[in-house]
């Protein structure tokens, strides 16, 4: 890569794909594809009179799509619930797998929404429909709230939450909106169910448990006893889940006519690679748009994708009817946007620096980019790759796999510095095993006999190895998020029989660290006793800490990457650039990725050992204060932006000790509210 | 400009007599646009073997055709100038009045000739039927528009790969590419040109599609204006 400029902090012109819009904070120019915007705004704005909605975002690979998502997020403030949804990979369980991606996107604070800082979505849903219910009853004249009382209310609805304080008044609130939204919503058992966990949501304590079950899964006797809910035999199968979940996200859709409507923007279809997954995915947009009310739906794709994959052959008639029903373009540049966009680049660089800039688009001469910036192409990520030449650097080519491991690299570092932490999602951590095991097809030593997975099995893998063609090894990983007593025995219960039938070599149960068994003293004894049967004969429990779940997550980011073309690299001395292909994933997978976690796995199934490296010892709250100071200190100082390296150079020429690059990201992630990250590769630091 | 000053001109205050004005006003007849080009369609008409010179053609129409383009033009001087006449001549081969022959074999300037003339000489020029016409003749925007539009239907959203729009018009390579180039590298571009996606294209797609440098552009689309 070239070298850059030495007056810039950074290289605001680094071609790199948005990626998690939740993440991202390049710098947005609204006049750029204003129209789709708006378009989007429009059909919200109409979702409770025409409720049968959806829309298609259709762009070539940098024309912006995840910017336009990224400006749907910041219109949280004023008209919207915002929700992103990566793809999905799994087409058994669409919906529960979006009912995830839906809580873990309520449980973040909207953006642009100081008034309510701290707050999340849900909370603000909750609120308001608190609120609705108090306007109601208070016109059937039930209640008594002085106008200016509303008023403020209105304004600011989380106020509602102060009455907490007063317990018997908050249950008369709480009781007051029951039976407003009994009159309301229909009377079906979940609708039920759901508007109970969302007031239990407002109790910090129960928080992780009410996102749990709001995701779908079933409550257990324990679960059901301590929320108050009806504790009954349900239906454990799948396809069960996978209907449960529909009703919960169509309860949450009722509740939304009494605050906002919500998006849901489906991002990198590219990476539905299946006739199965593109006709799960067709079908949940139909469900979405037939039967649930004030949630948008709004895929965005390259046209190739539709073409391609979305064809006719490949989705039924209705299910593509739904998806097309209303197919956004976007726009390339004019030379007005485009030198919008380099001038925002440059200020965003060069923010809080010192130096003088001569003219607003310094380095660069406003005559030289009015006649150069549109010479290439007038996608904005054109503009930013030529924006990137005219710097006048001379260019290296440079080795995609270097890029995929970078790009690997700062998502990883950014999964561990942000605030809001992923939550367990088992198809992302399925998908992650495939992809690791099943590039073991590339490694000379071994022939794959079988890979795949059953109803069962999260990852069944048998090679055979090439030089002793009779010693053959059998994995068996099960990736397990239930926290239901019944449905895990019986999934260890697989396991053990597996074990005994002598029909596996390697079985490994994998959960959640933050979700152990038993889940506290005296819990789930008969969980525990086959938990014990499955060690016993053999079996491996893994529990997955967050720094793990971080190299899983991370790789699969990075793979959605390559189909969509969000990922390129120099590709001459020229400067131009070209995408990475999934060949050269597949070389990042064989030579650079490094994952103790599951080499370790990988070692057992091989020669049947396995060395258990010895985490680093966790920072206690008083030295993460320590190092927080000092990290301040360190980004209080000229040019006010760094990488975590250099921050962790400083910190150690101060004496501050040893400390792992996790650690200090780690720690940054606790004190977000004055620590902030530019989501560049690698991820820049600062003071906020 | 090479025109030698008529004595009778009363142009220059300091020449000519007051007695002398009517004589002119009885020779400069005013001649409408209409029958300025009919005198010279008229003359050229009758030379059917050789065509005029923008030199000899003001000869051949006479005096008062040269008088009557002069004021027609408000030129201060009595007589049509040669770079007069050239751009009357000119208007007239730019809506295919006449034929142009291009100076060379020993010739040193631009030959005009009638049509009728023309087709008798020339006859490459001048395609037999209406279907050559249509594609053999310039590459418009209005022509690429119509054949983008064709596939805008199978194509959602507008983005229609270029290779068929190419495909469709059966134009020149060169004439094609420099129409999108002059319809997209514009501070407003009316014509999007986008990458796509390589793998989707055979090689004889994407050799009918666009190349600037090293860049591929697969799809092309109209913006909304």
């Amino acid at each position: 890569m070239r070298s850059k400029s030495p007056d810039l902090p950074f290289d605001p012109f680094a071609a790199r794909a948005v990626g998690d819009p939740w993440r991202s904070p390049e710098p947005d120019i609204a006049t750029v594809n204003a129209q789709p915007f708006g378009t989007i705004i429009q059909l919200l704005g109409q979702i409770d009179k025409t409720p049968n909605l959806s829309a298609l975002v259709l762009g070539e690979a940098g024309s912006g799509k995840t910017h336009l998502i990224k400006r749907l997020m910041t219109a949280q403030g004023t008209s919207l619930i915002f929700v992103y949804v990566h793809p999905m990979k799994n087409p058994v369980t669409m919906f529960s797998n979006l009912l995830e991606r839906v809580m873990t996107n309520l449980d973040c604070s909207p953006m642009g929404l100081d008034a309510f800082f701290g707050c999340t979505q849900l909370d603000l849903i909750v609120a308001n429909v608190i609120i609705a219910a108090l306007e109601e009853n208070l016109k059937g004249g039930q209640v008594k709230i002085p106008p200016q009382s509303l008023k403020a209310l209105k304004a600011n609805p989380v106020k509602i939450f102060q009455q907490q304080k007063n317990m018997a008044k908050w249950a008369k609130i709480l009781s007051k909106t029951e039976e407003f939204l009994a009159l309301k919503l229909p009377k079906d058992l979940i609708s039920k169910m759901v508007l109970k966990l969302l007031f239990h949501y407002l109790d910090d304590s129960k928080r992780t448990i009410v996102q749990y079950l709001l995701s779908g899964y079933p409550p257990d006797e324990d679960d059901a006893k301590a929320l108050g809910i009806k504790f009954h035999e349900i239906d454990l199968t799948i396809e069960a889940q996978e209907e449960r979940s529909k009703q919960i996200l169509k309860a949450i859709g009722r509740m939304l006519r009494f605050y906002r409507p919500m998006i849901l923007c489906f991002d990198q279809l590219e990476n539905l690679d299946t006739t199965a997954l593109i006709s799960s995915f067709g079908k949940l947009i139909s469900e979405i748009v037939n039967e649930v009310d004030n949630i948008l739906p709004i895929a965005f794709m390259r046209p190739d994708t539709l073409e391609s994959g979305f064809s006719e052959e490949n989705l039924d008639k209705a299910a593509r009817d739904r998806l097309t029903l209303r197919v956004i373009p976007l726009d390339g540049c004019n030379l007005e946007q485009a030198l919008d966009i380099v001038k925002a680049r440059l200020d965003w660089a060069f923010e809080g620096s010192s130096q003088a800039r001569p003219n607003p688009y310094y380095p660069f001469q406003e005559e030289v980019l009015r006649k150069e910036i549109l010479k290439d192409g007038n996608t904005p990520r054109m503009v930013l790759t030529t924006a990137s030449k005219l710097m006048g650097h001379k260019f290296v080519p440079e080795d995609p796999v270097a890029i995929v491991t970078k790009c690997f690299h700062s998502e990883r570092e950014q999964l561990l510095a942000t605030a809001n932490k992923e939550p367990f999602a088992k198809d992302t951590i399925v998908e992650a095993l495939h992809l690791y095991f099943g590039n073991l097809k590339n490694n000379p030593e071994y022939e794959i006999i079988h890979f795949g997975q059953d109803k069962n099995i999260d990852l069944r893998l048998e090679i055979k190895r090439l030089k002793n063609k009779t010693d053959k090894r059998r994995l068996d990983i099960a990736v397990e998020t239930s926290s239901h007593g019944k449905t895990l025995i019986r999934n260890l219960g697989n396991l053990v029989t597996r074990i005994e039938g002598g029909t596996t070599d390697v079985a490994i149960f994998l959960r959640d660290a933050n979700n152990p068994i038993p889940p506290g003293p005296n819990k789930m004894p008969k969980t525990v006793e086959q938990l014990k049967r499955f060690e016993d004969r053999g079996g491996t429990k893994l529990y997955l800490d967050y720094s793990q779940l971080a190299d899983l997550y991370a790789l699969v980011y990075t793979r959605n990457k390559i189909p969509p073309g969000d990922l390129s690299y120099v590709s001459n001395d020229r400067g131009d650039r070209k995408v990475v292909s999934m060949a050269d994933f597949a070389s990042f997978l064989t030579d650079r990725f490094e994952s103790p976690f599951l080499a370790d796995i990988q070692k057992k199934l091989l020669t049947g050992k396995t060395t258990r490296s010895k985490p680093p010892p966790e920072i206690t709250p008083e030295r993460g204060g320590e190092i927080v100071s000092g990290i301040i200190e360190v980004l209080d100082r000229p040019p006010y932006k760094f990488k975590l390296e250099q921050i962790a150079s400083h910190l150690q020429k101060k004496g501050a000790g040893q400390i792992t690059l996790d650690q200090l990201a780690t720690v940054i992630s606790r004190h977000n509210n004055v620590i902030g990250y530019y989501a560049v590769t690698p991820p820049i630091y600062f003071l906020k | 400009m090479g025109a030698k000053k008529s004595p009778l001109s009363d142009k220059n205050p300091k020449s000519g007599t007051p007695e002398k004005t009517p004589d002119r006003a009885k020779l400069q007849k005013v001649f409408s646009q209409a029958e300025l080009e009919a005198r010279l369609l008229q003359v050229l008409e009758k030379q059917l073997e050789q065509g005029f010179t923008c030199g000899e053609l003001p000869k051949k129409c006479g005096l008062d055709w040269r008088r009557g383009l002069a004021a027609k033009l408000g030129a201060k001087k009595p007589e049509a100038g040669s770079q007069d006449v050239q751009s009357f001549v000119y208007d007239l081969w730019r809506r295919g009045l006449v034929f142009s022959e291009p100076p060379g074999k020993g010739k040193r300037s631009c030959r005009f000739w009638s049509m009728t003339a023309a087709k008798a000489h020339f006859p490459l020029a001048f395609p037999s039927s209406a279907a050559q016409i249509s594609e053999q003749g310039a590459l418009s925007v209005d022509r690429l528009k119509s054949a983008y539009d064709k596939f805008v239907p199978q194509h959602l959203g507008g983005f229609v790969p270029i290779y068929k729009v190419r495909r469709e018009l059966e134009a020149f390579k060169e004439e094609f590419d420099t129409l999108l180039r002059s319809l997209n590298e514009r501070d407003e571009p009316l014509l999007e040109l986008l990458g796509g996606d390589p793998q989707k294209f055979s090689d004889d797609q994407k050799n009918d599609s666009f190349r600037r440098g090293d860049h591929l552009f697969l799809r092309m689309r109209w913006r909304e204006t």
